[in-house]
């Protein structure tokens, strides 16, 4: 079954019923310990004596920890944890957006009643409307990121530099396998089919879906570049990892993309030896900047691969788009700590 | 405006009433805003309940087509937290105005993630209306997903690898892409008077059918189903009938026609969701 909860979540949180049955537990016992002490002293001193041989049994291990190295990864990892505390869940998230400082996309809206095909990507601007319910990007979602080293966002990210004027980019996502989704509008089947044919002669397998509505025509590309015989990036260490994620960051900046969001690294076991390291980074800025950007990080290609890429043109004019919201997420492989 | 009961007991799931009722005005975003309208449409809610003798204790409203948005986004990530996290960027970036005067959810299935937004402002329409008609617990959902849970619940899917559902209406059509059980894509159309429907229908289904439906094998039709028929007729596929009780047991249905039953999936699937917690 199908559910989304657009209400609010209606399932009420357990969480109050096991707390107030533990305070009345814990209430009945004080009662009890206070009222009749002979019942209860044989139990709480046996409790008191189990977390004493506890605390003595902990203490030893506490002291071990003396070398900087693990000092300091016990202060990260508590770090982390206190970090993870105060991230929302995604349902938080959900239920309360997040707020950004930056300026919203301005509106591509397409009032939306015809005899046609519906299908919006924007909310109208009726007040008390959202936009017509429907959708369609296509093809099939990415796979794990691999460990391959791989170029195939930063080709895909080129696709951008063939689009005709007069296109409008709505979005341009790809992942490091190669495989992307292109959708936007255009002012004529004949600019369509230009734009096709250049796409055709990329070395990508592409796949087209154009549709009318109301006045406007729409188009969504699925394509994959064919995988390239790359060798594995380099193994990084924890510390050429940390420096290279604080570049990553300094890139970014210095390229001059704004309102930028950079999440801590995710880690995922490759082997015993290796982990896989993701750094997400969003950002909004003009084709100059996140180019700057991009070309940065393609220097760096030995050792980071762009796994994915989204690219969302919040404003344009005919010769193309002229801010985009950017979604870029760099993998690296590091040495298993 | 169609309506439908349900209750379940031990015997299982069993229609308590199925009806539709012409309303003087549409129901729709206009008449939600109205103080009067809206005072109206309670009324006639209320007057419904006591003829047919059932209670808005739990009722779940259709959103109206305008006031959804459904976005169907690739998937990018490898955890299912990544992907909502990510869905939400996304869906931050599509609503042209500020986020947070949208309430967001996301359906993920095993390839896709469909972010869906509506306006708050919209959905305390239908919770105003909902206080008027004395609802106990209200709930509100998508038209192209409680047709797609009435089809789950009757058992159609997961038949056929490829499979497209239909439901139209007088003016106004859904369609859902089906594979192997699993929504894939969506769409919906609309079409005055004056219009080609057929064409209109046709050209939603081959939209949604380029999106990834090589070899469809049936069109499951519900509401209208000359239309759905006339359709699957055009695409060559075999055509059904999307009967949302088809899994009740027959000794606790009427005699009323599949095809009739039909034109009631959509609210059969709203109250679905109120009896599958």
């Amino acid at each position: 079954m199908i559910r989304v909860e657009l209400l609010g979540r209606q399932e009420r949180s357990p969480w109050p019923k096991v707390l107030l049955s533990v305070l009345v537990v814990c209430g009945g016992l004080y009662g009890i310990y206070h009222f009749f002490p002979a019942l209860t002293r044989p139990i709480f001193s046996a409790s008191s004596a189990l977390i004493a041989a506890v605390q003595q049994e902990i203490a030893p291990q506490r002291e071990a920890i003396s070398s900087p190295e693990e000092a300091q990864r016990e202060t990260t990892s508590s770090s982390e944890e206190a970090q993870r505390e105060t991230t929302p869940s995604s349902e938080e998230a959900i239920s309360s957006p997040v707020q950004e400082t930056a300026p919203k996309p301005t509106t591509q809206q397409e009032v939306a009643r015809s005899a046609t095909t519906h299908r919006e990507a924007t909310p109208s601007s009726e007040p008390e409307t959202a936009s017509s319910p429907v959708v369609q990007p296509e093809a099939t979602p990415s796979q794990a990121p691999s460990p391959q080293h791989s170029t195939a966002c930063h080709q895909v990210m080129r696709i951008d530099e063939q689009v005709p004027t007069g296109i409008r980019v709505a979005s341009l996502n790809c992942n490091s396998i190669g495989e992307y989704w292109l959708e936007g509008t255009s002012p004529s089947y004949k600019v369509l089919r230009m734009f096709r044919l250049r796409l055709q002669t990329l070395p990508s397998r592409v796949s087209f879906s154009t549709w009318q509505e109301e006045r406007t025509l729409r188009f969504a590309f699925q394509g994959r570049f064919a995988e390239q015989d790359t060798p594995p990036p380099a193994v990084l260490s924890s510390d050429q990892a940390e420096q290279f994620f604080g570049k990553l960051a300094r890139w970014a900046d210095a390229s001059g993309l704004d309102s930028l969001s950079i999440e801590e690294p995710t880690h995922r076991a490759l082997s015993a030896a290796h982990t896989h390291q993701r750094q997400k980074l969003r950002g909004l800025g003009s084709p100059q900047q996140i180019n700057a950007f991009l070309q940065q990080l393609q220097q760096a290609e030995e050792v980071a691969t762009l796994g994915e890429v989204l690219l969302m043109p919040v404003t344009s004019d005919e010769s193309g788009w002229i801010q985009a919201r950017l979604y870029a997420a760099v993998d690296i492989v590091v040495d298993a700590p | 405006m169609r309506i439908a009961a349900l209750d379940a007991d031990r015997a299982g799931i069993r229609p308590l009433v199925l009806t539709a009722e012409e309303l003087e005005r549409p129901f729709d975003p206009v008449s939600l805003g109205d103080e009067q309208q809206r005072q109206e449409l309670a009324t006639k809610l209320a007057a419904l309940a006591a003829t047919y003798d059932f209670d808005y204790s739990t009722a779940c409203f259709s959103l109206d087509r305008r006031l959804g948005l459904i976005q169907r986004r690739p998937l990018v990530a490898s955890t299912e937290s990544e992907n909502r996290q990510q869905l939400l960027w996304e869906a931050e970036q599509l609503l042209t105005e500020d986020a947070e005067a949208f309430s967001c959810d996301f359906v993920l299935t095993s390839q896709w993630g469909f972010v869906v937004a509506a306006r708050h402002r919209a959905l305390d329409g239908y919770r105003t209306l909902g206080k008027a008609a004395a609802v106990g617990q209200l709930d509100v959902d998508l038209v192209p997903f409680a047709l797609y849970n009435a089809s789950e619940c009757a058992n159609l899917l997961a038949k056929d690898t490829f499979s497209l559902l239909l439901y139209a209406d007088a003016s106004e059509a859904w369609l859902l892409l089906i594979e192997e059980g699993e929504l894939c894509a969506l769409t919906s159309c609309g079409w005055e008077q004056e219009d080609d429907a057929p064409a209109a229908l046709e050209g939603a289904a081959r939209k949604l059918l380029s999106a990834g439906g090589n070899g469809l094998q049936r069109l499951w039709g519900a509401g209208f189903v000359y239309w759905s028929e006339g359709l699957a007729a055009h695409l060559g596929v075999p055509h059904s009938i999307l009967d949302p009780l088809a899994a009740v047991k027959p000794k606790l249905l009427d005699s009323t026609p599949p095809a009739q039953r039909s034109e009631y999936a959509i609210a059969v699937g709203l109250a679905q969701r109120g009896l599958v917690r």
